[in-house]
């Protein structure tokens, strides 16, 4: 009760209850005291560090993830998204996870990628992989694995694509399969190839 | 932005307007990425979770049926998203995925006095975000939001009890670690 008391957000009781009991509890004074320094420190902070200019761009950016999530179509069926995608990202990384051989010299950390992963649900694993590859250095032997059999997945691969040539970020490729995200995007179909395309807006990387 | 209330809004949209949509949008974007911004502590993160909790009253909105206010309905979406984003985040670290640099770390030149601010403020929130993630939730909502605990019970699901006890150590243990901070320097 005693941040809600310095606060002035207890009612009248039980401020008047605070207060005696504060009378005769030395040892309460003193947390009250604690208490009292440390939301003066996060009062103090302020935390206001954004430019109002900021908050126009949100809705812009809000309307062109609605587009975004739409041009997926059929992929955000609840049947797909929320069953048959997450399902088929949990067997490729549970059966990776458990046939794959440790290399010897691991530290205990890496060796307990298998309870993470497990842990995991399938749809955070996706959205993990489709979310950062473009950023990572892939290096490690275990994670590399794990983040290629999911990039099997057709509607991560086509995500990586997109992100790779509008980046022009190619590293994931070469970890991945070497082969170029103008290759992995020849094998699309024609209207998987010429969404992507259209999203970009620039015929001229393939 | 118009003088029309929440609930003629949501109306509208629900009878198809999608204007009304942009309006509730602008409406309560500054206060829902604050809330995000004291769950993720980091600007990029804040402004991931916006984006996340309008597409997903987007999608939601015609469902509203007003037996909470909008914003409360608002707010409980981003709680949820954000402890979401949080728990992600989590495996992200194990895949030792570095976060991206926070807009904040990139200036300098400042005057003293704003320096100390600005280290004071990364601090506070790398104690918020070191609390457990229900102490966290709590935390935000209470202290920020100075919710009640009966609301924040029905979000969280927890008793007002257990939630008292949440917020004071979560109050304890960023005191304790502003303190160890400070003793360190």
């Amino acid at each position: 009760m005693l941040p809600d008391y310095i606060r002035g957000l207890l009612d009248e009781q039980a401020t008047a209850g605070v207060e005696e009991h504060l009378l005769h509890c030395p040892v309460c004074r003193s947390e009250l005291a604690e208490v009292k320094s440390t939301l003066a420190s996060i009062k103090d902070s302020g935390m206001k560090d954004v430019p109002q200019s900021y908050f126009t761009s949100i809705l812009p950016r809000v309307h062109r993830r609605l587009d975004q999530r739409r041009n997926r179509g059929w992929m955000l069926h609840p049947l797909v998204s929320k069953v048959a995608l997450p399902l088929g990202a949990a067997i490729v990384a549970s059966i990776l996870v458990w046939r794959m051989p440790v290399p010897s010299g691991l530290s205990p950390g890496e060796n307990s990628l298998a309870a993470v992963v497990d842990s995991a649900t399938p749809e955070e694993i996706v959205q993990i992989v489709r979310d950062d590859i473009p950023f990572q250095d892939w290096s490690s032997l275990n994670t590399t694995i794990i983040a290629r059999a999911l990039t099997d997945d057709r509607f991560v691969q086509r995500e990586l694509v997109e992100e790779a040539l509008a980046s022009d970020v190619t590293s994931p490729f070469n970890v991945f399969a070497d082969v170029s995200p103008q290759q992995i995007l020849s094998d699309f179909d024609e209207v998987d190839a010429n969404e992507v395309l259209q999203r970009l807006g620039h015929k001229e990387s393939l | 932005m118009s003088d029309r209330s929440d609930e003629e809004l949501v109306r509208q949209y629900q009878s198809g307007n999608e204007s009304a949509f942009n309006e509730l949008v602008l409406r309560y974007q500054e206060k829902i990425y604050w809330v995000a911004r004291r769950f993720s502590s980091s600007h990029d993160n804040a402004d991931d979770i916006t984006q996340e909790v309008f597409v997903k009253m987007y999608e939601s909105l015609k469902e509203f049926r007003g037996d909470s206010s909008l914003y409360t309905w608002l707010y409980r979406i981003t709680v949820n998203v954000s402890l979401n984003f949080l728990r992600r985040q989590k495996v992200r670290e194990f895949f030792r995925i570095d976060e991206m640099l926070d807009i904040e770390a990139e200036e300098s030149g400042s005057p003293d006095s704003i320096v100390e601010q600005r280290e004071q403020q990364s601090l506070i929130e790398q104690a918020v975000a070191a609390l457990p993630e229900k102490q966290k939730a709590v935390f935000v909502m209470r202290y920020y939001e100075e919710m009640p605990y009966e609301e924040i019970s029905k979000i969280l699901k927890t008793s007002v009890g257990g939630l008292k006890a949440n917020y004071f150590h979560a109050v304890r243990k960023i005191g304790e670690y502003l303190r160890r901070a400070h003793q360190s320097r």
